[in-house]
């Protein structure tokens, strides 16, 4: 399968998969309201037990390094901010969903494949923080890097032999699999992150870093920043192998990208250490699904 | 709580696990611990049942617990030992049981599983005296009984093993495990039958098991029952048509009986079911390369390494194939992916070794062949392979300087001598060469490759006289030969005279590349193998309820009294139970030796009539190799090993591989084990589709060894023809006549391309040189007259012969 063939393939095993709680719907609907306060948030949360249980527990997980045990949902949006709250209970809601079907024949390890996104999520947070992006908008950073890569697992998994197909082109060519992608499926993991993007209506900065963390100097919207955050974080974990989604010749991300960032390479492998450390702390995102 | 209380719930509680109502049991658990949460009976209880029910961690928590009030419950500690066990944490699981021997040295349940865990931790010797300690004082456990076996068993002590299992036979008869392995055993042994009765007892005590069936198929298809075996995979897949391994079996069965096509799908099935199933990868990589589709198998390996990239022995297979497909860089990689996680691996650097010669890089192949020598001073192909690089190179100081590496480690392989040998001759040092080949022919008379090279070196050297008698002594060897192999002898002949003319260089790049071809085989005939012992899957580890349901011997709840020391003795036996299944992994160990044993079997058989495949199309075929005009010396080669005679080809056929006598290929003089193990196919080849036709011929190119004889014949001018006297010893020069028209035939049926090459090489030239060599004409120029393919009349043929015969017949009474 590949082009439009493929494309009609995975919409339908999209559609297939569990939609995301509408607690989910309700929580993005609430936070994009300008004056949302704490308990509209905490309201709709607490209506899903499911999603409570989970958030609480991120919250309390060694990854936020809260000291004391938060019991009230209100008062962790009180600390965390309603940003933080709503891409955490998004992140367990989309993993959750995106994680049920596994399929025996899948090519990519998804063990691999997770641990290379928490990398990608963890340096993109790191990245906003080094940046001094305010401590409420790096949690966007981290839920987007986290899902930057989400197009491949319906690939993987409806799409196996076909993936497979363009991994081997990738390897053989020597080219990044995104470029194999196109050459062997005329179809992308981008595209595919789009259709479930769309799907799940969730919002635009996420649905541009899934289109555009390959081709960030196409992309023209306001979401600049977090897209070439997301691609450089990308391209760390790819050489830095920590964990694997397929992609073994990473492209270089452009120059323009690191001076639009601000930053440098050397700034970047200096942060290694500490995204080791966290990524430990964030594996708990991938326990909860 | 008072006593009573506290003794009814410890009953109700027990009598519910007993019955496997784990809900209750639980409740009633946590009821008396809410009042004393130390209480030692409720923590063993609740341990035991989280035991079984594969929680091992939440149960070595309460395993501790129950100790905290009384450290020296032996049955806690031994628990512990089996729950660390199971959670691979084995110094915690050794230090636990050995606390439980210490405080009951005498409890066979303890000693059983301490064997159980130093078997885990490979202290085989220490495992055995735990087992044997174990059945003195329990003799009636089959389990152990069943493990100890597989230790010996394991250590290639078939006998032992053998009487070990019968033993616990005798105290357990149905126990399907002992029956299994025995019929492992059996199976090892060669005694299929009663593979096949163990196997067929086994499974009646335990029905449908995988593993079981498997093996049962296997045996019956060893036993020359294809069909019955076939007809036992095909109900497997029917009630479990994603049984990769019954798929796999299936497919070899076919494969071995010439079904390709289904052999094909089989494992294509069993890859679509498990596309992870690196046995099944291996096999049909090794049918894609019997039938010539080089490029599927790189497909198929490259797609399956994407998979799997730790399955080094696949990594290493398509490594081979990349470097014969000229990708040498790729092939680099993957060689040093295999070797950064098995540095020691010889085949893998032989292969690098080789792939750095290829690419014209001698020095790194020198520092593989350095780190070879260190790692086992035996392995020296590398060398040869170097030696003849340098050959082909036209070094030859340095290939005698290999050569000299390679025969100090193995200074009895004659085809590396006969290399020297011809080596010395080329750097004029015809003394050194004369001391290796006298020294040969002393060793092997008969050897009509060392005659003829010693008759050449006589011949160059002025000594014709020398030279003619050992003509005459290689005639004698020929002539002790059935009328079939004369005629093989007779073509080789023919193609010596021609090979004259070829360059020695030519025909060392041949071989050599040959060589290469050869060495990317290996893997493909452990494949085959690898399928065999497929058969023999283990049941993967079973849970530890399932343990429980089968042959379980009393469950907890048997020990139910509320007496606790019965109850450290019940959960013993329930732990036990989770080793048990242990007992099959040593099946897998089974496996590797079977593998070892089928390679050796298949290894004999193979020589014989195994017909290499050449699945490597982009080589050149090495066995014609280019026509020089400059006469030289014809490379030593391998005496052909004598063959069971061939039915004498009567009518031209289709399918000729068959009629004719194998040699050794000889192109790999240095055909170490290694390369032995290349031949794989110890089944009747399915008929060969005819364009494999061309590749038989060559064979006999190699052969021209004893074509050296003809120039000893008319040592004047070593370039005519041999007087062929000697073809007077044929019986019945028909025949002569015969092979000549039915290769004729032959030829006919080759494929355009074949054809093409086989007239490129002037095969037929060479056929008409000898047929007039046999009419006693001059031949032709080279290329003056091609061989008309298909035109000659086979009775023009068989008049000339006669006249040849004739005249031949009139010299000798003269």
């Amino acid at each position: 399968m590949k082009g439009d063939q493929l494309r009609r393939a995975l919409e339908g095993y999209i559609d297939k998969m569990p939609p995301l709680p509408t607690s989910v719907g309700k929580v993005l609907e609430i936070c994009q309201k300008p004056n949302a306060q704490p308990n509209d948030l905490n309201k709709v949360i607490s209506l899903d037990p499911v999603l409570l249980a989970r958030v609480m527990k991120l919250i309390n997980s060694a990854y936020y390094g809260l000291t004391q045990e938060v019991t009230s949902l209100v008062r962790a949006i009180i600390m965390l901010g309603l940003n933080t709250v709503k891409n955490l209970a998004l992140s367990t809601a989309v993993l959750g969903s995106i994680n049920t079907s596994h399929t025996k024949n899948a090519v990519l390890n998804l063990d691999g494949f997770w641990l290379h996104s928490l990398c990608v999520g963890v340096m993109a947070k790191h990245l906003a923080r080094l940046r001094g992006v305010a401590a409420q908008d790096q949690e966007t950073y981290f839920f987007c890097g986290l899902l930057h890569d989400i197009g491949k697992v319906p690939l993987n998994n409806r799409a196996p032999e076909d993936y497979l197909t363009a991994l081997q082109a990738s390897s053989e060519r020597r080219i990044s699999l995104v470029q194999a992608e196109a050459v062997a499926l005329e179809f992308t993991h981008c595209d595919a992150g789009s259709l479930i993007i769309d799907a799940w209506k969730l919002s635009d900065d996420i649905k541009d870093v899934v289109a555009f963390h390959h081709t960030p100097l196409e992309y023209q919207g306001a979401n600049k920043e977090l897209v070439f955050t997301v691609m450089v974080a990308d391209y760390f974990a790819n050489i830095m192998e920590i964990g694997f989604s397929g992609n073994r010749f990473p492209t270089t991300p452009p120059a323009e990208v690191y001076r639009a960032l601000g930053i440098t390479w050397l700034q970047i492998e200096d942060l290694e250490p500490q995204v080791r450390q966290e990524i430990e702390r964030a594996k708990v995102f991938l326990k909860l699904s | 709580m008072s006593d009573n209380r506290r003794t009814d719930l410890l009953h109700r509680a027990l009598t519910a696990y007993r019955s496997h109502d784990d809900d209750l049991a639980e409740s009633l658990a946590r009821e008396i611990l809410e009042t004393d949460d130390r209480d030692p009976e409720a923590q063993m209880l609740l341990g035991s049942l989280y035991g079984r029910q594969s929680k091992p961690s939440q149960a070595v928590t309460h395993f501790y617990r129950a100790l905290e009030r009384s450290p020296d419950n032996s049955e806690a500690w031994n628990n512990i030992g089996v729950m660390c066990r199971s959670l691979g944490q084995m110094p915690q699981a050794l230090e636990a049981l050995e606390k439980a021997k210490k405080l009951e040295p005498k409890n066979a349940g303890v000693l059983y599983n301490l064997g159980n865990v130093l078997k885990q931790m490979g202290r085989l010797t220490d495992a055995v005296a735990a087992y044997e300690a174990s059945l003195v004082l329990n003799p009636k456990n089959a389990y152990t009984y069943n493990n100890l076996g597989t230790i010996y068993e394991s250590q290639g002590d078939l006998e032992k093993a053998q009487d070990t299992y019968q033993q616990g036979l005798e105290n357990d008869p149905n126990n399907p495990t002992l029956r299994y392995n025995l019929g492992v055993v059996y199976q090892h042994r060669n005694e299929l039958r009663l593979a096949r009765q163990s196997f067929e007892a086994s499974l009646k005590g335990r029905p449908g098991w995988k593993a079981g069936l498997n093996n049962l198929g296997v045996t019956l298809h060893k036993m020359g029952q294809p069909e019955e075996a076939l007809n036992l995979f095909r109900e497997m897949i029917q009630d479990d048509p994603e049984n990769p391994e019954a798929l796999n079996n299936m497919g070899i069965v076919y494969q071995e009986t010439g079904r390709a096509k289904e052999a094909e799908a089989s494992f294509a099935q069993a890859l679509k079911v498990n596309p992870r199933y690196g046995k099944a990868v291996l096999n049909l990589d090794t049918l894609y390369n019997k039938e010539g589709k080089g490029d599927r198998s790189l497909d198929l390996l490259s797609r399956y390494s994407l998979l799997e990239p730790d399955n080094l022995a696949v990594r290493l297979q398509l490594a081979k194939l990349r470097l014969f497909q000229n990708s040498p860089e790729k092939a680099e990689e993957d060689l040093l992916a295999v070797l950064a996680k098995q540095p020691d691996n010889l085949d893998a650097l032989r292969t690098l070794g080789n792939l750095y010669l290829k690419t014209k890089r001698p020095y790194l192949a020198q520092k593989v062949a350095d780190r070879i020598e260190k790692k086992d001073p035996n392995s020296v192909d590398l060398h040869m392979d170097m030696a003849l690089y340098a050959m082909h190179e036209g070094e030859t100081g340095t290939a005698v300087e290999e050569m000299k590496l390679y025969l100090k480690a193995k200074p009895n392989d004659s085809n590396a001598r006969l290399l020297l040998a011809n080596l010395y001759q080329k750097q004029n040092r015809p003394d050194d060469a004369r001391k290796i080949l006298d020294k040969l022919r002393l060793e092997d008379p008969q050897n009509t490759a060392v005659l003829g090279a010693l008759a050449r070196l006589h011949q160059e050297g002025g000594d014709q006289k020398s030279a003619l008698e050992l003509a005459d002594a290689i005639l004698q060897v020929q002539g002790k030969n059935s009328a079939e192999d004369e005629l093989e002898l007779m073509m080789e002949t023919l193609e010596m005279y021609e090979k004259s003319a070829d360059t020695l260089g030519a025909e060392l790049q041949e071989t050599w590349q040959r060589n290469l071809r050869t060495l990317a085989e290996p893997l493909i005939e452990e494949a085959v193998e690898v399928e065999t012992i497929e058969e023999q899957p283990l049941v993967e580890e079973p849970s530890w309820m399932q343990m429980k349901g089968e042959t379980e011997p009393p469950s907890l709840l048997d020990l139910g009294d509320l007496n606790p020391a019965i109850m450290v003795d019940e959960e013993e036996q329930t732990l036990r139970m989770t080793e048990e299944e242990e007992i099959l992994p040593p099946d897998e160990t089974w496996d590797e030796e079977i593998l070892k044993k089928e390679k050796e079997e298949k290894r004999e058989p193979k020589k014989k009539k195994k017909k290499k495949p050449e699945p490597y199309p982009p080589y050149p075929p090495p066995y014609y190799p280019p026509q020089q005009p400059a006469y030289q010396p014809p490379p030593p080669v391998r005496q052909p090993e004598p063959e069971p005679p061939a039915p004498p080809p009567v009518q031209p056929q289709p399918l000729p591989p068959k009629p004719r006598p194998r040699p050794l290929p000889p192109p790999e003089p240095w055909s170490v084990p290694a390369f032995e193990a290349l031949a794989p196919d110890p089944e009747p080849e399915p008929a060969p589709p005819p364009p494999e036709e061309p590749e038989e011929l060559p064979m006999q190119e190699w052969e021209p060894p004893v074509e050296e004889e003809e120039p000893l014949e008319e040592p004047e001018e070593p370039e005519e023809e041999p007087e062929p006297s000697k073809l007077l010893t044929l019986d019945d020069p028909s025949k002569i006549v015969d092979l000549m028209g039915y290769l004729d035939t032959l030829s006919s049926y080759l494929p355009v391309e074949k054809l093409e090459e086989l007239q490129a090489d002037q095969i037929p030239l060479k056929m008409e040189r000898i047929k007039n060599t046999l009419s006693g004409t001059v031949s032709p120029p080279p290329g003056a007259t091609p061989w008309p393919v298909k035109g000659e009349n086979p009775l023009t043929t068989r008049a000339k012969l006669q006249a040849i015969l004739d005249r031949l017949k009139d010299k000798l009474a003269e």
